[in-house]
């Protein structure tokens, strides 16, 4: 059974790098129909920061900017090291037609560059494995008394701590519904109908945040805090 | 799919595997009167079909075209939280049967990025033409006279664009009791533009032809046409609930009748624009209309986007303008517009702006200059078409090339930027997880686990240090089982005397260590009384002095009564029970 379920995983694994390297080609070509259909096919078996990279680009080549930045996203949350997803993410958002965005400080942009420097699923091994290790430091210390395995516990203990709000951060972003405007242009109501007063215009592009649905609309809100009431259609969730 | 209210006629869907293009044509109407115009359309429908050719027509000997027109839109779809983008393209062309008899309109085709598209033929049924059904009505109400229906169009010929008003008013001198829309009426071949539909029903009362009628206006709407030819007005009808007088003294109670109610039907003789004299920047506008451009700034740095708003103001078919064409502009990437119409009605013609913001991507540094965007429209009260021009307007980027800015060690000069490249082709994809498993909440838990029984440890370690009592208990165990082995030893031996004292070390070693009591300084006696403040049973103190007892008589074995081996288990049973 287990060699079956190996079997079947490597299979997968094959036959989406079939179809991402098909889409490289068809991207090659300028067919960037055809390369989205295939990165997408890739998508369906295997999870993969390249796959959503090179989506990506194929989405921003036909002009539809808030894929383009959705798969974005979605690529620099498996892989936020990487500096061609970074930079390709924040290029597509300068295309965008609404700049709604906050002015960060630099005490912020730096906390957000050290608490988005791993992944989720690093941030999760690492707070894990200073977690075992505090605990086994501490549990030499109150045995055998050594105070080298006190300071030692502490200093791990610290780095759990560090990794265990770096995953809340990451986990933060995962849970909560960020969508993006997908649509190009929608229509942002003081209510959950379409007779309600229109606040704002938002087009392809813009993100923002769900904060509830109802009736087939969401309430959303922007980076700022400004928001109002949208078509859930016009809207594609990141995760 | 097409739908239509009443006929509808559905066919061909041309789905290529691998192509998402869909091309499809339907009738209005699959059964037409002589003389009546139907609608054939043809519709395309897919991704990035924007310059799609119009298709081409069979032969149509059996009909006469009256005119031809285009309308366009986009939809988007979530399916299984996915958003799909299509476009549709709609070509309407207007028809009008010649002759009576079961005909048909033959395959259409269309040729598109190398491959040919065709529609299934439509059989078409055209009989006789003829006047509508008359209304049938209840014999005791002179519906002709007391109800009427009246649907009025202000125009009887315009041009395509140019706006039909069409209202529908219920005339009568009845007591009415409800009235029902049985069918609303359907403007094939128009842009319908409502006006007013009547929410609750509130008579009005004035004089026609010498008699007083209470009226009431149920529905207006603007129709714009957009395609030429005879098109048709259609007729609304209702189901009007009439309280007749009673007759009798019985009739008191009768029912309302309920009386069917159609309105006329209307044509409109709908003239093509000339063809003579269409400048090419014509985008479909028709009325009286001005244009102004302006961006929303004139310096874009880092190559952020400048916004360039195109407005059409004016009277007339306003939202049926299509975008300007923007000129190419050297250095500088053109986006599709988005698009935002606002039209009022104030009483005789439709008002109201549409606005087209471009955004305008720099490419270099330098000024740039967007040139005169021109639209042109025909004006139906001179029948002419006018040209209207934007001013030239100007704007600077600066620091476009974020790489260079500029000039850079080396001399190279940046001129511009993109998205990084794609990634390469793999040799295998591994799967890349968004979180980690369930798995990962073992650790903790073997984690805690661990650092509880250091805990224990410790305080073990600590009580054994400063606790006398804790510690003589945990070593009471190990010295039992020790003495116990001398016991039987002893016994093994048959050296009995040895066997008493092992015995008596036994029992007293134990419950000095079980209860901290310096055994040796205490008499039997003493032992007892101590064990008793303790809470230890009367029936274990007797059992424990008649064992010491025993022990004692081991230097008088002539009066002992035990059994040896019998006392070394009533030994162990004492021990277990306290």
């Amino acid at each position: 059974m287990m060699i079956l379920l190996i079997l079947s995983i490597t299979q997968f694994e094959l036959d989406a790098t079939e179809s991402y390297n098909r889409g490289n080609e068809y991207f090659l070509q300028g067919r960037y129909s055809e390369a989205i259909a295939a990165y997408e096919q890739a998508l369906q078996m295997v999870r993969s920061a390249g796959i959503h990279y090179n989506l990506g680009n194929a989405y921003f080549k036909k002009g539809m900017l808030g894929k383009s930045v959705l798969h974005y996203r979605v690529a620099h949350f498996l892989a936020p090291r990487d500096q061609d997803i970074t930079h390709n993410l924040e290029f597509v958002r300068n295309y965008r037609v609404d700049k709604v965005q906050l002015a960060a400080s630099p005490l912020i942009s730096i906390l957000d560059a050290l608490f988005h420097y791993f992944s989720l699923y690093e941030t999760q091994i690492l707070t894990t494995f200073f977690f075992v290790a505090a605990s086994v430091l501490l549990s030499l210390h109150l045995i055998f008394r050594i105070r080298v395995f006190g300071y030692a516990a502490i200093t791990a203990a610290v780095l759990c701590i560090f990794f265990f709000i770096n995953w809340q951060v990451w986990l933060g972003e995962k849970t909560g519904r960020h969508a993006v405007v997908t649509g190009p242009e929608v229509s942002v109501l003081s209510g959950p109908a379409d007779d309600y007063k229109v606040i704002i215009l938002l087009h392809d592009g813009a993100e923002a945040w769900i904060r509830e649905t109802r009736n087939g609309y969401a309430l959303i809100q922007l980076s700022g805090g400004i928001g109002g009431w949208v078509t859930e259609a016009a809207l594609e969730e990141i995760f | 799919m097409l739908t239509r209210i009443g006929k509808i006629f559905f066919c061909l869907v041309a789905l290529l595997p691998g192509s998402a293009l869909n091309f499809v044509a339907s009738v209005s109407s699959t059964e037409v009167r002589i003389g009546d115009p139907f609608l054939l359309t043809v519709s395309v429908e897919g991704e990035d079909i924007g310059q799609v050719p119009a298709p081409q027509l069979p032969d149509l000997p059996a009909f006469d075209i009256g005119g031809t027109s285009t309308s366009q839109s986009t939809s988007i779809q979530v399916a299984g939280g996915k958003t799909v983008r299509r476009q549709f393209i709609n070509f309407i062309y207007t028809l009008y049967p010649r002759a009576p008899g079961e005909t048909a309109i033959g395959p259409c085709r269309l040729e598109w990025r190398g491959e040919t598209y065709q529609t299934e033929p439509i059989a078409i049924k055209v009989i006789q033409g003829g006047q509508p059904a008359p209304v049938p009505q209840d014999p005791g109400i002179a519906v002709a006279e007391d109800l009427r229906l009246v649907a009025t169009v202000n125009r009887r010929t315009v041009y395509v664009g140019e706006p039909v008003f069409v209202e529908y008013t219920l005339y009568t001198r009845l007591r009415l009791a409800d009235i029902n829309l049985a069918s609303a009426p359907s403007f094939s071949g128009f842009w319908v533009e409502p006006i007013y539909d009547a929410q609750r029903i509130e008579f009005q009362r004035k004089p026609v032809d010498g008699k007083v009628y209470d009226y009431c206006v149920l529905k207006k709407s603007a129709l714009f046409p957009v395609t030429s030819g005879r098109l048709q007005v259609a007729s609304m009808k209702l189901n009007v609930a009439v309280v007749r007088s009673p007759r009798d003294f019985f009739d008191v109670f009768s029912r309302p009748s309920i009386v069917p109610l159609q309105s006329d039907r209307h044509y409109v003789e709908v003239i093509p624009l000339p063809v003579e004299g269409k400048p090419d920047v014509f985008t479909g506008g028709v009325g009286e209309f001005s244009i102004s451009g302006a961006l929303d700034r004139t310096v874009s740095e880092g190559a952020e986007p400048i916004d360039l708003l195109i407005r059409i103001t004016g009277s007339g078919n306003i939202k049926l303008v299509e975008k300007p064409l923007i000129p190419s502009i050297p250095g500088v990437r053109v986006l599709d517009p988005e698009t935002r119409t606002s039209v009022d009605f104030p009483g005789t013609t439709f008002r109201g702006y549409k606005e087209f913001r471009y955004p305008l991507i720099p490419q270099t540094d330098g000024e740039h200059v967007v040139p005169a965007i021109a639209i042109a429209y025909f004006d139906p009260v001179d029948k002419k078409y006018h040209t209207v021009t934007t001013e030239r307007l100007k704007f600077t980027a600066i620091q476009t090339s974020t790489a260079g800015e500029t000039a850079q060690a080396g001399g190279l000069r940046v001129i511009g930027t993109d998205v990084r490249y794609i990634k390469p082709d793999v040799r295998r994809l591994k799967e890349q997880g968004l979180s980690a498993g369930q798995w990962l909440w073992m650790p903790y838990i073997a984690s805690l686990f661990m650092i509880g029984l250091a805990l224990t440890y410790r305080r073990h370690q600590t009580r054994l240090i400063n606790d006398r009592a804790y510690a003589r208990k945990i070593r009471s165990s190990r010295l039992l089982r020790n003495r116990m082995r001398e016991a039987e030893n002893e016994l093994k031996k048959r050296n009995e005397k040895g066997f008493y004292g092992a015995l008596s070390r036994v029992l007293l070693g134990y419950i000095g260590d079980r209860y901290n009591l310096d055994v040796g300084s205490l008499t039997t006696g003493d032992l007892i009384g101590e064990l008793e403040k303790r809470g230890v049973s009367a029936d274990n103190t007797k059992r424990l002095s008649e064992l010491l007892m025993e022990c004692d008589l081991r230097f008088l074995p002539e009066i002992r009564t035990e059994n040896p081996r019998l006392l070394l288990q009533k030994a162990k049973e004492l021990i277990s029970g306290l």
